[in-house]
């Protein structure tokens, strides 16, 4: 079990890691203007967003590669997550071999949110009482 | 300190609680944006995504009036007020008070609330979750 998710781990980390830096330091193919998913994708790009997007992915892969700091790089990259397979779903302009990646994604984070519960208690507790 | 605690997470719960059925029944309609924020806002309301954002701001303040479940409503929350915040300094930089309120709000409630999520940030986080 310890090898499974350490396995989990380095996949997760790797993987956000090399889509965010891909995302920073290569030029993009974007879709052209006149659809929804190339406006979105060229608007996204433009302004930066995309560029905020890819350091956030690189900062989580890397907190959960590095030990001790896995439950908050999930923190980061489960909204991501969430963008990403909101992205594919409503504005459905993907081939379905594009939902692998996210399927996978996925995957390893629900395992590894199961591998650190014990640090994501806290926040289903029902009873939460102000600390000061 | 308990009735500014109370006055912020009832603040912080209605604002959302307010957003998020506006985003789903637009009893009022702001002024548009203009240029690539209405293009934007024009592909993210025709293709759902902001009734996603508008269910989950409405659960995430609903959790935050109930008073049970903080912890997770600040979770649920935390991400929108990122991408909030993202759109008025990318986007559209007008009418960005409501913006900093909420940012305001959530980072006190987070810190009055840090027992719950101090698990996070725990230097060995293997130590805190039982064996599999």
């Amino acid at each position: 079990m310890k090898v499974l998710v350490l396995i989990c781990r380095i996949l997760l980390g790797l993987g956000f890691v090399f889509f965010g830096c891909a995302g920073l330091f290569m030029h993009p193919q974007l879709p052209p203007r006149g659809t929804a998913m190339g406006d979105l994708a060229n608007i996204f790009h433009e302004v930066g967003w995309s560029g905020v997007v890819a350091a956030l992915q690189a900062i989580g892969g890397l907190l959960v590669l590095f030990g001790g700091t896995l439950p908050f790089g999930l923190c980061i990259l489960c909204p991501i997550t969430v963008n990403i397979w909101l992205f594919h779903l409503l504005l459905h302009a993907t081939a379905p071999q594009m939902l692998i990646a996210p399927v996978l994604v996925t995957i390893l984070e629900i395992v590894l949110l199961y591998a650190y519960r014990g640090s994501f208690a806290g926040i289903w507790t029902t009873k939460a009482r102000p600390t000061v | 300190m308990g009735y500014v605690i109370l006055g912020a997470r009832v603040l912080l719960g209605l604002i959302f609680v307010v957003f998020g059925l506006n985003g789903l029944l637009h009893f009022y309609n702001p002024p548009p944006p203009t240029g690539d924020a209405l293009t934007w806002f024009g592909i993210m309301a025709a293709h759902h995504w902001m009734n996603f954002v508008a269910v989950e701001q409405l659960v995430g303040g609903l959790l935050l009036l109930v008073g049970r479940f903080v912890p997770l409503g600040l979770t649920l929350l935390a991400p929108v007020i990122v991408n909030i915040l993202l759109y008025h300094a990318l986007l559209w930089p007008h009418g960005y008070g409501a913006a900093v309120l909420v940012l305001i709000l959530e980072l006190f409630l987070l810190a009055v609330y840090w027992r719950s999520f101090a698990p996070l940030l725990h230097p060995n986080p293997e130590a805190i979750t039982p064996k599999l």
